[in-house]
C-alpha cells in the first residue's frame, strides 16, 4: 500500500477531507485525532493489517508518519 | 480450555424489566459539548438507556421480571431448586441479594441461593453454572437472576462512562429437558482486572479520596467511581472475543451459518460491528439493543433477546421452530465465554418498564 492510500484510509477513518493530510503534520494538528480517533485506528490497524497496537503505542506517535509507519 | 457440553437443559423463559425512566444522550448537552455528544453517538450507538430511580436497585429489576415470569408461565414456586443472582451492584455488601430475593419471591427452604460478582460475561457465566447444577439429579429448575444498576457506579462528568450505561433487570428460567443440549467455552484473563474496576469502597479500599479529580479531556471522577480504560477494553475485544469465537466453532466443527442468529454483550455499537465483520456475521442475524437502552452490563444479552423477539417486524415469533442461537459475553474481570444453544422465541416476554421498588414496610 502506497502512503497516499495509507493517508487516504486516516482521512476517512477521520472523516476529514480528502488530500488534508500531510506526512509532515503534527498529530496535535490533525483535525479530530481524539480518544475516538484512537479506538478507530486500532481497528483499522487490525482489519487492515491484521496488527495489534496498544494505546500507549499510539499516545507516543508525534506526527502522521509515525502512524504511517505501523500501517504495513 | 474450559469447554463442553451441558446436556438436558433448555430456556424455558426470559423476561427483563428497565427502570420507567429514559434519558435520551443528547440531553447531555449541557455537561458535554455538543460535537462530542455528537462523536459519542456515532462510536457508541447509545441513543438512550434507562437509569434506576434513587433507591430503585437491580434486584428490584429482576424481580419484577422474575414474578412476571413465573407468572406467565404458571412455576410453583416450590419447584424452585436454585436461585443464582449475577450482578456487580448487590442490594446490601451482605448478605447476598440472592438470599434477600429468594426471601421476596417466596421461594422454599430446600432451594438454594447464592450470588455470582460478574458483569459483561455473566450471562454466559450464570448460564454455565445454572447447567452445571443441573447436572446433579437434584435439581431440575433454575431461577437466573441477572441484573446491574452501574449508573450508581458513574460520575456524572466522566464522559466516557457516563452516556454509556444504561440499567435493567431480568429473569430467566432453565429447566431439565430431554435432548436439549448446551455447549459452552469459557475464559478469564485476571491480569486485566484494572481494565474496568471501581477501586474504593470495597475491603481492599474502603475508604478513598471522594473529590472528583480531572484525569483527562471530559474526564472528572474519584475513587468510588467506575473507572475503564476504554482503549484497553477494545484491544482485549477485538482480538480475544473473535479467537474464542473461532476456537468455539473450529473445536465443534461447526461455521458460523449454522446459526440462525448472535446476540452478543452490548458493549459498544463500533467494537460489535468490528468484531461481527471479522467472525463474518450476517448484519441480519445479529441484533443490536444498545441504541435504545445503552450497556446494560450482565443484562445485556437477555434484554437483547427479550427486545428481538417481541419486534414488531419480526415475523420469526410465529415461526414455530426454535431459533439456533449463539451467545458471546465479554468484558470486566477480564472475563468472557460463548454458549450455543436452542431458544424458543415464544419463551421470550416483552421488556417491562417499571418504577417498583422494594420498601421495609
Amino acid at each position: 500500500m502506497t502512503n497516499k492510500e495509507k493517508l487516504g484510509l486516516l482521512e476517512e477513518m477521520l472523516d476529514i477531507e480528502e488530500n488534508s493530510l500531510k506526512e509532515d503534520m503534527d498529530l496535535e494538528d490533525v483535525e479530530n485525532w481524539d480518544s475516538m480517533a484512537v479506538i478507530s485506528f486500532i481497528s483499522l490497524l487490525d482489519e487492515k493489517f491484521g496488527k495489534q497496537i496498544t494505546a500507549s503505542q499510539i499516545k507516543a506517535f508525534k506526527n502522521i508518519s509515525d502512524v504511517l509507519e505501523v500501517m504495513e | 480450555m474450559t469447554a463442553g457440553t451441558l446436556k438436558n437443559i433448555s430456556i424455558a423463559g426470559v423476561c427483563c424489566a428497565v427502570p420507567d425512566n429514559p434519558k435520551q444522550t443528547l440531553d447531555y448537552r449541557d455537561v458535554f459539548e455538543e460535537d462530542s455528544i455528537t462523536k459519542f453517538i456515532k462510536m457508541t450507538g447509545v441513543n438512550q438507556r434507562f437509569i434506576a430511580k434513587p433507591g430503585q436497585t437491580s434486584s428490584d429489576l429482576c424481580y419484577t421480571a422474575a414474578e412476571a415470569l413465573l407468572r406467565r408461565f404458571g412455576w410453583d414456586k416450590s419447584t424452585i431448586d436454585a436461585l443464582i443472582f449475577v450482578s456487580q451492584t448487590p442490594d446490601y455488601r451482605l448478605p447476598a441479594t440472592a438470599c434477600f430475593l429468594h426471601g421476596r419471591l417466596g421461594l422454599d427452604q430446600n432451594c438454594i441461593a447464592f450470588d455470582v460478582n460478574l458483569g459483561c460475561s455473566g450471562y454466559i457465566y450464570g448460564l454455565h453454572i445454572a447447567g452445571s447444577l443441573m447436572q446433579n439429579d437434584s435439581i431440575d429448575r433454575v431461577l437466573l437472576l441477572c441484573g446491574d444498576t452501574i449508573n450508581t457506579y458513574l460520575s456524572p462528568v466522566d464522559k466516557s462512562s457516563t452516556m454509556l450505561f444504561g440499567d435493567a433487570g431480568s429473569a430467566t428460567m432453565l429447566e431439565k429437558t430431554e435432548g436439549q443440549d448446551m455447549y459452552f467455552m469459557l475464559k478469564t484473563k485476571g491480569a486485566g482486572y484494572k481494565s474496568i474496576i471501581v477501586p474504593s469502597g470495597a475491603c481492599r479500599s474502603i475508604t478513598g479520596e471522594y473529590e472528583r479529580k480531572k484525569i483527562d479531556e471530559g474526564i472528572i471522577r474519584n475513587d468510588f467511581d467506575l473507572a475503564m480504560d476504554g482503549t484497553e477494553v477494545f484491544n482485549f475485544t477485538i482480538s480475544d472475543v473473535p479467537n474464542a469465537i473461532c476456537e468455539f466453532l473450529s473445536s465443534r466443527n461447526e461455521s458460523v451459518e449454522l446459526y440462525n442468529r448472535f446476540f452478543f454483550h452490548q458493549a459498544n455499537q463500533f467494537m460489535l460491528n468490528h468484531i461481527a465483520k471479522k467472525v463474518k456475521i450476517p448484519k441480519e442475524n445479529f441484533p443490536i439493543s444498545i441504541d435504545r437502552y445503552g450497556n446494560t452490563s450482565v443484562a445485556s444479552i437477555p434484554l437483547t433477546i427479550s427486545d428481538f423477539y417481541n419486534s414488531n417486524e419480526q415475523s420469526i415469533i410465529n415461526n414455530q421452530k426454535p431459533d439456533r442461537v449463539m451467545l458471546v459475553g465479554f468484558g470486566v474481570g477480564l472475563s468472557w465465554g460463548v454458549i450455543s444453544l436452542d431458544i424458543d422465541p415464544k419463551v421470550c416476554l416483552p421488556v417491562i418498564r417499571t418504577n417498583e421498588c422494594y420498601s421495609e414496610s
